[in-house]
């Protein structure tokens, strides 16, 4: 009976820890959605407003109307989607082939990934630069950000899928190979079926780590034929403040939804385990 | 050139503080957690694991213009709160990111960030097979002991991957610096990549890559250490 007092207090407690970091976690996020619909009047009341006196949509229209919010907003998407899908279709091949096939260099192949996992972006920057402005010509273009966010989201993918294959028993395919198909038929029919949490943590992470990035689209895109939406919303920011804050929580808005909709489907899948290593266990 | 830069010895001192403080937060927050979360018959657990990874899904290119809403130091949320809580004098409000610039950089990195080793963490303390609990159970051992002689060496694999991973995100780490400070007031937040991409954007390419090789190398050094004990522990 004394047992069963006591771990009733403990749970108590833990909820009680829960509850308020539940709070600092989500309270954030309510607020400036919130706070998207404010007036100007109420972002500088005394004591801060926590809804909005009267729902108003200036910062919203600021965003379509001045800031042409659109083009960023089709560039994020397109640019997010795009590298993804490059990612998703050349790493589970790779994955499935550092996970299976054995062959010369396997394990050197195998510590480099882990390697350039380290490399600074930062470092790549100016080399990146000069081979996009003075060679090849795609400074500012859709293509110049696909091809730089999908090689950096190859070594995660390639990763992750090893990781996901080596899970998988061999005789799976062995089983369909006696039965007669090739072993690209096994894969097709038999395997990728069952990747499913492996499809799914790798399109989540690679698609929310390309919808945020901010770094390199800053430096990489000049205008709106390519800006992405990271890059317009702290170029609202003046050196004097903001004119306009509705605004820049609109944008943030924006920019939570989709990683939002898509770990709330999705979180069973997370595993953070198998992300950690690249190996299983 | 790193003799003649004043800036330099500052901006490495500043980044090995931000490692230290990155990483102790982060990594005694999610251990704490993840102990509260691995506790028998916890029934909404699922629940709040679910609202935990929230913060951890959200960009913070995203969620940074709110943050400095609540830490702004007049009529800011935070300070409102405090002084109602009567903990401090609204006449003179904190300057959150002014005076106390890395710190508070570094909670709103805890926010955006605690969720993964949490979760990983949890993940581990699961994988501990019941009969081991029981056995120290019997030994008589208090909560502490359970923790120091099974759950502990238990983590211990996942410690050294999560440690490794941890200093070299804090080392990379630019999004939450960069939108919250810029590296600034003055210097106080620069670590060696913002001061590394401060130069990039004065034009000093040479100067930018001296940075980011001096910066690279020494992620190179936790890299090995990293890709042989993994490689390790997948040949076992």
């Amino acid at each position: 009976m004394k047992a069963k007092t006591q771990e009733l207090i403990n749970h108590g407690i833990t909820y009680a820890i829960f509850t308020a970091i539940a709070i600092w976690v989500v309270f954030p996020i309510f607020w400036m959605v919130s706070s998207s619909f404010m007036s100007q009047a109420d972002q500088h009341t005394r004591l801060p407003l926590l809804l909005p006196s009267h729902i108003s949509l200036l910062g919203w229209d600021y965003l379509i109307y001045n800031l042409g919010l659109l083009e960023p907003l089709r560039n994020s998407i397109g640019i997010a989607t795009i590298s993804t899908g490059v990612v998703l279709l050349a790493t589970v091949l790779s994955g499935y082939a550092l996970a299976r096939f054995s062959f010369k260099g396997k394990a050197l192949a195998f510590n480099f990934l882990l390697l350039t996992q380290f490399v600074p972006t930062v470092a790549n920057l100016i080399t990146l630069f000069i081979l996009f402005t003075r060679y090849l010509h795609i400074f500012n273009t859709w293509s110049g950000l696909i091809i730089i966010y999908s090689s950096g989201g190859m070594i995660l993918g390639t990763l992750l899928f090893s990781g996901f294959f080596s899970g998988l028993p061999v005789n799976i395919e062995e089983a369909a190979m006696i039965d007669g198909t090739s072993r690209f038929g096994a894969f097709w029919r038999v395997i990728l079926p069952l990747m499913k949490p492996g499809l799914i943590t790798v399109t989540t992470f690679a698609f929310i780590g390309f919808w945020g990035e901010f770094q390199i689209a800053s430096i990489f895109t000049d205008s709106n034929a390519a800006k992405t939406l990271p890059v317009s919303l702290i170029q609202l920011l003046t050196p004097y403040g903001t004119l306009n804050y509705a605004a820049q929580y609109a944008i943030g808005t924006v920019l939570a939804i989709p990683p939002l909709v898509l770990f709330i489907c999705f979180q069973k899948y997370f595993n953070p385990s198998l992300t950690n290593s690249g190996y299983k266990g | 050139m790193f003799t003649k830069d004043i800036f330099i010895s500052q901006t490495i001192s500043i980044t090995i503080e931000w490692v230290a403080v990155v990483m102790t937060l982060n990594y005694s927050f999610a251990l704490v957690l993840a102990l509260l979360m691995n506790q028998r018959r916890l029934r909404l657990k699922v629940h709040f694991r679910v609202l935990f990874l929230v913060s951890f899904a959200v960009p913070i290119t995203a969620v940074w213009p709110i943050w400095v809403r609540i830490l702004t130091p007049s009529g800011g949320l935070l300070n409102v709160v405090l002084a109602g809580l009567d903990l401090e004098n609204p006449l003179h409000p904190i300057e959150w990111l002014n005076s106390y610039p890395l710190l508070t950089v570094a909670m709103v990195g805890l926010w955006s960030g605690f969720a993964f080793g949490a979760i990983a963490l949890l993940a581990a303390l699961q994988g501990i097979p019941a009969d081991q609990y029981e056995a120290v159970r019997l030994d008589g051992a208090n909560r502490f002991n359970t923790f120091r002689f099974i759950e502990w060496p238990h983590l211990m694999k996942l410690n050294v991957i999560l440690w490794m991973l941890g200093i070299v995100a804090a080392l990379n780490n630019f999004n939450i610096i960069y939108v919250m400070t810029g590296g600034g007031p003055g210097f106080a937040t620069t670590t060696l990549y913002l001061y590394a991409y401060r130069e990039l954007g004065s034009g000093d390419y040479a100067y930018t890559s001296a940075i980011a090789t001096l910066l690279f190398a020494v992620e190179m050094v936790v890299a090995v250490f990293y890709v042989r004990y993994v490689w390790l522990r997948g040949r076992k």
